[in-house]
């Protein structure tokens, strides 16, 4: 029988088990990382991350990005693949559980250590009046999706995990939003699913459009970077528009990602806030675990605002973020080998038509605003 | 219900977080992200990095 | 009408020019398309380092290359020895050392060469030719005439088949030779400007050597050409076997057997089938060792054993027990001395190949083998393979095989060059597919398309002189836009105390053209039309992080002005001046002489920055030049060095001094170079060459002290005596009386107001002075008449070119002069000090550096920088920092000023950046630093056009990797 936690507790490190009973699951995490991404320190050259490079190479770039760049293949979606295939092949075995329920320490360790990785000063340079424009945006998709969602009848953590990923344009998201919102991993891949989708088509089709439009090359890339999003798809689409079109989308991805924490910061705050006005609301389900603001949340903002004082100059920055890698992957390891299938397909097709409606409409407010300072010839970068 | 993926005999199901539990693993997950950035900033300040 | 008459000629010329037109052309030696694309990483073209047996570096790598290919209706075709196997190894590959080669993507090792000196005699060529000199498909290439005292000395280039030269010689047989050079060891410090010009008519290279016979300015006729070539080679494709060595004693090798038994000369090695029976070979072979004369066919042989129709050869090596059976050398001294002890081992090379220079390649005869051998050492230093016969690819047909590989599980084509998508005169799609069926992104990279399929696909070094003709255009006028590589991040400022000498981070971003750096062709009087421009270079600058701002330190700035070649008196020339066209008066020159002295090799020192430290460089004079020992060799053991002498700019002067004592071809030795060392004014006698350091025993090269110049067009006089000419408007010139005959003319120049008046006779021009112009100073002023001072200066000198005419004699006058002054402040901007640079071959001035002798310091307060201001007192260009946040620049750019606009440059930090280096404009100056960064800057380009990410280098690998100076 299990013995609850609160009974066999003697500290906080409690709950990191005995090594015994962990070890396991660990090795299993870091296996399955290994064989998964290059990651810093570890030299195995048979991983899935070089399978796909080297598939990428074979079948050739389209639009002179990578394919699996474009399918959004990367540290996370790697060993989280590669833990679904295992577990939902051969199971998971008994021994494994304790040591992949690390996963609840991974992810908020990365979260906090995904901080160094906003810097509102790398964004600068793109100006105010787009930095502003952005932010607005992002908030706008964010409600939006977030209304469509409670109008489409979706659980709520499913559609605010879509609001955040789409709104940031970052598929990560669904990750970090993930202990934050306590959402279901069905939830958070069918999310990642239905983000990487809209993605996708839009990351072919925006082109045509701004073909039908004769968009300016910079116009173009603010369209992809904040209307497509999810980098890859981003590039695919900037740079099937035109060289010119894809140069800037380099340029101002990092306005995105400097937004990247006030956009799943806000979809937080507003689940976290319904959640405190009807605490006793059956269809509320976000964040209704969380008794209080979670201390993991407060530690991210504080180092969020922190490093904006640039206290972790560049290469500490870089080998942060290599650990951040390793903790992603160890996670995502984690979280693939808990999902069957049923599971992701159990939230249906209703993430798809949400994503596509909220995606759409802030195509649609984007490009007018785009033409609109075109009109009007104010400079957007 | 028994989950096949995460629930072990015993019924320990390695995805659920909640309780004591959670703030335990929390504090421990703030307490290395802390300790790790500050190992590294402090290791770069030093001139090792 | 004269629609018609046009139409008929242009018909008539159209059908001359093809009726003539000759067979189409070898591609061998010449260049791909200018505009080809390059695709620096493919999986299956390999480049890695690797170590030989003595723990020597050997940098192998791999291309695949295009040249002379068409496309025409719907066909695209490839000629003859258009398509290009390389593999190169930067330095080269000889038997005895376990040197290795890539095989089309294979590791192999050398064992075996036979090699030859090829020696081509009398070839006549016209400037700019590259003329086939042998069957094999090297060139000559006439690149460059120019002259001194009015006689030509030539630059040439010995081009190998696949493209690849070495370094371009001077050679003339006008002026005395390196054997000529008297002894000067007694001069030392400053002397005046010397009346001998240096120049060989033999360049000695190692085992190359070539010796004009006679030329012109259009048109040379070369004596002979010497130079190495390969025969054969042969290559093992597997690690070889080493087996202790016991004596007298018998090792099973496979089923057979390894007899050693000792001799006093080596040992008798005896192979024998397993019973040990039937004697398959036998002989007596000494250990290897590393003298570099062994391989030498005369003495090769007494070191391997070959077994007939058996796949093995068999030398002796001592090497330490963990050499055994592997490549890896923990430390390598980069100097080829045996190992002192160690065990004696058996080493079998097996799954031997042997390949013919010329001759098919073995897996498929489709492919001719090309081995080429390094100039200098006569070894291996690429081999080739080549279409033997022309293909085409159209619709039926969209793809041509590459050879086929060696492999251990598939004997496969290494690669396949794919045209899919002909339509018309364009090819729309075409790539490279390698042997792990990994493809390049389409090589036609616009939608319009191209009209050959020519490309470099891979990182050998060939690559770098197969574009002389054409980098600066792809670099300065990229198609999709300034390249910008982001810089890695390191914890360190790389701190410069001063720049002088010192090149640019190679990273640096160039600007190409741009408005408000001028580039124009100028005439001067003689009617020679010359390139003149000017730029701008930033260096050594550097984020100091920790308090806020971007520092550019001494020297760290400037802007350089250069012609074609030297600017000289007396005809009239230009250079610009911040933007204006300036004349130049006269010059003040000296020659510099040291004696006695040691110059250590330079090596790379470690210190975490893309800067090099340069502490063995030999200063000469206060920021004139200094001495670089750059390459070391050893020549059948004899050491050789490589010095150059290093502009202010951090250029390398054009001929670098290649010094080797104690050989001689008429003892046979298989090397020859000069054991001194002069061309023009420059001359280096050393006293003993070592392998790492050179006493020189009297060097001297020309200095500049200050020149003299006018933003006013000199104006011609012609005067008959007693007759006066207004010199500007303070000053009157009177021709006095003159004597054409003698070549005299006294003159007198005063000023209007009658307080200052002085008579000068000006001449000889005779026969015997005009031998010494335009170049030798105590000439050109003898020609030339200063009057007065300060910015009253005026100048009058004679027409050289027509000095006498109808009576009159002529006189060309100079008003309003300026001077530039060595390491003086500028008079027109003191914040910045002038460093004119000095021909290093004539004491005439090359090239005006204007730059900061204070740092600059840049932060959020003080974001942007005027340059020296121009004569309207508005900078010529301004630094402006838009974008930098304490410790990366986001943004920043140049604005220029030009005629009453501002132009603005790209951002030249679009990807974030922790310096502001960067190149500006085009001149020599920044040609030199871009070709010694080309192959990396080429690859940026093509990183920059898909936005894709570089390969992370950091530190010393991105030293080695950048490889620039």
């Amino acid at each position: 029988m299990n013995i609850p936690y609160e009974t066999r507790r003697r500290s906080l490190f409690s709950c990191l088990y005995s090594l015994r009973e962990s070890l396991p699951g660990l090795l299993a995490m870091f296996f399955i990382a290994l064989f998964s991404n290059n990651l810093a320190g570890n030299p195995n050259p048979l991983t899935l991350e070089n399978l796909f490079r080297w598939l990428d190479a074979v079948i050739g770039p389209i639009n002179h990005q990578p394919l699996f760049q474009i399918l959004n293949s990367n540290f996370v979606w790697n060993p989280f693949l590669m833990g679904l295939v295992i577990g939902n092949v051969f199971g998971v075995p008994d021994c494994w559980k304790r040591g992949l329920s690390f996963i609840h320490i991974l992810m908020p360790l990365g979260i906090i250590m995904l901080a160094p990785h906003f810097m509102f000063s790398h964004a600068e340079k793109a100006g105010l009046p787009l930095i502003l424009a952005a932010f607005a945006v992002m908030l706008f998709t964010a409600s939006l999706t977030m209304l469509l969602g409670r109008l489409l009848r979706m659980d709520d953590r499913h559609y605010a995990t879509i609001a955040g990923a789409l709104s940031t344009g970052d598929p990560h998201v669904v990750a970090i939003l993930m202990p934050m919102l306590k959402s279901k991993g069905g939830q958070v891949i069918n999310a990642l699913g239905c983000v990487l989708l809209f993605g996708l088509v839009t990351s072919f089709l925006l082109p045509l459009l701004g073909h039908a439009l004769n968009m300016d090359d910079k116009a173009f890339a603010v369209l992809s970077v904040f209307g497509v999003g999810n980098t890859g798809q981003t590039f695919n689409a900037a740079f099937g528009y035109s060289y010119e079109a894809g140069h800037w989308a380099h340029y101002v991805e990092p306005v995105r990602h400097a937004l990247m924490p006030a956009g799943f910061l806000f979809v937080f705050f507003v689940m976290f806030i319904r959640a405190r006005r009807y605490p006793h609301a059956e269809n509320v389900m976000a964040t209704k675990a969380h008794k209080t603001l979670p201390l993991f949340i407060v530690a991210f903002i504080v180092a969020w605002i922190a490093v904006q004082f640039h206290i972790v100059k560049e290469p500490a920055h870089l080998a942060i973020f290599e650990l951040v890698k390793w903790d992603f992957s160890l996670a995502a390891a984690a979280l693939g080998l808990s999902l069957p299938l049923r599971e992701i397909a159990q939230w249906g097709l209703r993430g798809v038509v949400l994503a596509f409606a909220s995606g759409l409409a802030r195509l649609a407010v984007l490009v007018g605003c785009l033409l609109a300072a075109a009109h009007f010839r104010f400079p957007i970068i | 219900m028994r989950h096949s993926h995460t629930t072990d005999e015993e019924g320990f199901n390695y995805m659920d977080n909640s309780g004591q539990e959670e703030r335990d693993r929390d504090m421990v997950g703030i307490f290395a992200a802390v300790a790790l950035m500050l190992l590294t900033v402090i290791v770069q300040r030093a001139g090792w990095l | 009408m004269n629609k018609r008459f046009v139409s008929g000629v242009a018909a008539v010329m159209f059908c001359l020019l093809f009726s003539v037109a000759p067979a189409a052309e070898s591609p061998h030696g010449l260049a791909p398309a200018g505009d080809m694309p390059f695709i620096p990483d493919l999986g299956g073209l390999r480049r890695q380092s690797f170590k030989n047996q003595y723990g020597q570096r050997r940098d192998l790598s791999e291309a695949v290359l295009v040249r002379k290919s068409v496309v025409k209706n719907g066909e695209a075709s490839v000629p003859a020895g258009g398509l290009c196997y390389i593999s190169e190894t930067e330095q080269d590959a000889a038997p005895f050392r376990r040197d290795p080669f890539f095989l089309l993507g294979e590791h192999a090792y050398l064992v075996d060469l036979a090699q030859s000196v090829r020696t081509v005699r009398d070839v006549t060529l016209k400037k700019g030719e590259k003329k086939p000199v042998d069957m094999a498909g090297y060139r000559l290439w006439f690149d460059y005439a120019t002259d001194h005292y009015d006689l030509p000395y030539i630059q040439m280039a010995l081009i190998a088949p696949s493209g690849h030269w070495p370094m371009e010689f001077s050679v003339s047989s006008k002026f005395p030779g390196i054997k000529d050079l008297p002894d000067r060891s007694r001069l030392e410090g400053d002397v005046e400007q010397l009346d001998e010009f240096f120049l060989d008519p033999a360049f000695e290279y190692g085992a190359s050597r070539f010796e004009v016979k006679d030329h012109d300015f259009q048109k040379a006729t070369f004596a002979s050409l010497s130079y190495p070539v390969i025969e054969e080679a042969t290559f093992s494709l597997s690690r070889p076997v080493a087996l202790d060595l016991r004596q007298e004693e018998y090792r099973l090798y496979g089923a057979k057997r390894i007899y050693a038994f000792r001799e006093n000369e080596g040992f008798r090695v005896r192979v024998t089938d397993f019973g040990g029976d039937k004697v398959l070979a036998e002989k007596v072979i000494r250990p290897v060792s590393s003298q570099g004369y062994k391989d030498d066919d005369k003495e090769k042989d007494s070191y391997s054993l070959t077994v007939p129709g058996e796949d093995m050869r068999i030398e002796i090596a001592v090497q330490p027990e963990y050499l055994r059976h592997s490549d890896f050398v923990p430390w390598s001294t980069e100097v080829p001395h045996d190992w002192k002890d160690g065990v004696l081992s058996l080493i079998v090379y097996r799954d031997l190949v042997t390949v013919k220079n010329g001759a098919p390649w073995p897996l498929d005869h489709r492919y001719i083998v090309g081995l080429e051998a390094n100039l200098l050492t006569g070894k291996l230093q690429r081999l080739t393979l080549e279409n033997a016969e022309p293909f085409t690819l159209d619709a039926e047909r969209d793809a041509f095989d590459g050879p086929v590989k060696h492999s251990d599980v598939w004997n496969r084509p290494a690669f396949r060059l794919v045209a899919d998508d002909i339509q018309g005169d364009r090819v729309r799609s075409y790539y490279l597919r390698d042997a792990f069926f990994q493809r390049t992104d389409n090589l036609s990279f616009t939608d319009k398309g191209r009209k050959n399929i020519d490309c470099f696909i891979g990182r050998t070094p060939t690559f770098v002189s197969i574009l002389e003709d054409s980098f600066l255009n792809r670099l300065a006028m990229p198609d999709f836009g300034t390249e910008v590589q982001g810089s890695h991040f390191t914890s360190f400022p790389s701190v410069m105390p001063n720049m002088a000498f010192h090149a640019p981070d190679p990273t640096a971003p160039f600007g190409g053209l741009m408005r408000g750096f001028g580039r124009e062709q100028v005439t001067n009087r003689r009617g020679e039309r010359l390139t003149s421009s000017e730029g701008l270079v930033i260096r050594g600058s550097y984020v100091d992080w920790k308090n806020n701002r971007i520092v550019i330190p001494p020297a760290g700035l400037f802007y350089t002005s250069r012609n074609a070649r030297n600017v000289r008196a007396l005809n009239g020339e230009t250079f610009y001046m911040l933007g204006r066209r300036a004349y130049i008066a006269t010059f003040e020159s000296t020659t510099f002489t040291r004696r006695n002295f040691d110059i250590d090799f330079w090596r790379v020192q470690p210190d975490a920055s893309l800067h090099p430290i340069y502490w063995q460089d030999q200063p000469l004079g206060v920021n004139n030049k200094v001495l670089r020992f750059t390459e070391s060799h050893l020549l059948d053991d004899r050491p050789m060095a490589q010095i150059n002498v290093v502009k202010y700019s951090g250029n390398n002067f054009g001929a670098p001094f290649e010094l080797a004592q104690g050989l001689s071809r008429e003892n046979g030795d298989r090397y020859y170079l000069h054991d001194r060392f002069a061309e023009g004014a420059t001359w280096i006698e050393p006293e003993f060459v070592g392998e790492t350091y050179v006493r020189v025993k009297s060097f001297g090269t020309p200095a500049i002290q200050s020149v003299q110049y006018t933003y006013e067009k000199p104006v011609r006089a012609l005067l008959a005596p007693g007759e006066e000419k207004p010199l500007g408007k303070n000053h009157t010139l009177k021709l006095l009386s003159f004597d054409e005959r003698a070549g005299l003319a006294t003159v007198e120049l005063r000023r209007n107001d009658g307080s200052l008046t002085e008579t000068r006779t000006l001449g000889p021009l005779n026969d015997e002075t005009r031998a010494f112009l335009p170049q030798h100073q105590r000439v050109v002023n003898s020609l030339q008449f200063q009057f007065d001072e300060g910015k009253n200066k005026v100048l009058a000198e004679m027409d050289v070119k027509t000095p006498f005419e109808k009576g009159k004699a002529a006189f060309y006058t100079y008003v309003d002069l300026k001077k530039l002054e060595s390491d003086t402040p500028f008079e027109g901007d003191p914040r910045f000090m002038v460093r004119p640079d000095v021909c290093g071959h004539c004491y005439q001035l090359n090239e005006v550096l204007l730059d900061n002798p204070d740092p600059i310091i840049l932060d959020k307060e003080h974001p942007r920088f005027d340059g020296p201001r121009m004569a309207d007192g508005k900078p010529q260009f301004s630094i402006v920092i838009d974008s930098f946040d304490g410790e990366m620049i986001h943004a920043w750019h140049i604005e220029t000023n030009y005629r009453k606009r501002v132009f603005k440059s790209a951002n030249l930090a679009f990807q974030p950046r922790n310096n502001i280096d960067v190149l500006m404009g085009v001149n020599g100056t920044i040609e030199g630093f871009l070709r010694a960064s080309l192959m990396e800057r080429s690859a940026w380009q093509e990183y920059w056009r898909t936005g894709a990410h570089p390969h992370p280098e950091r530190g010393l690998d991105a030293w080695t990797a950048l490889k620039f100076q």
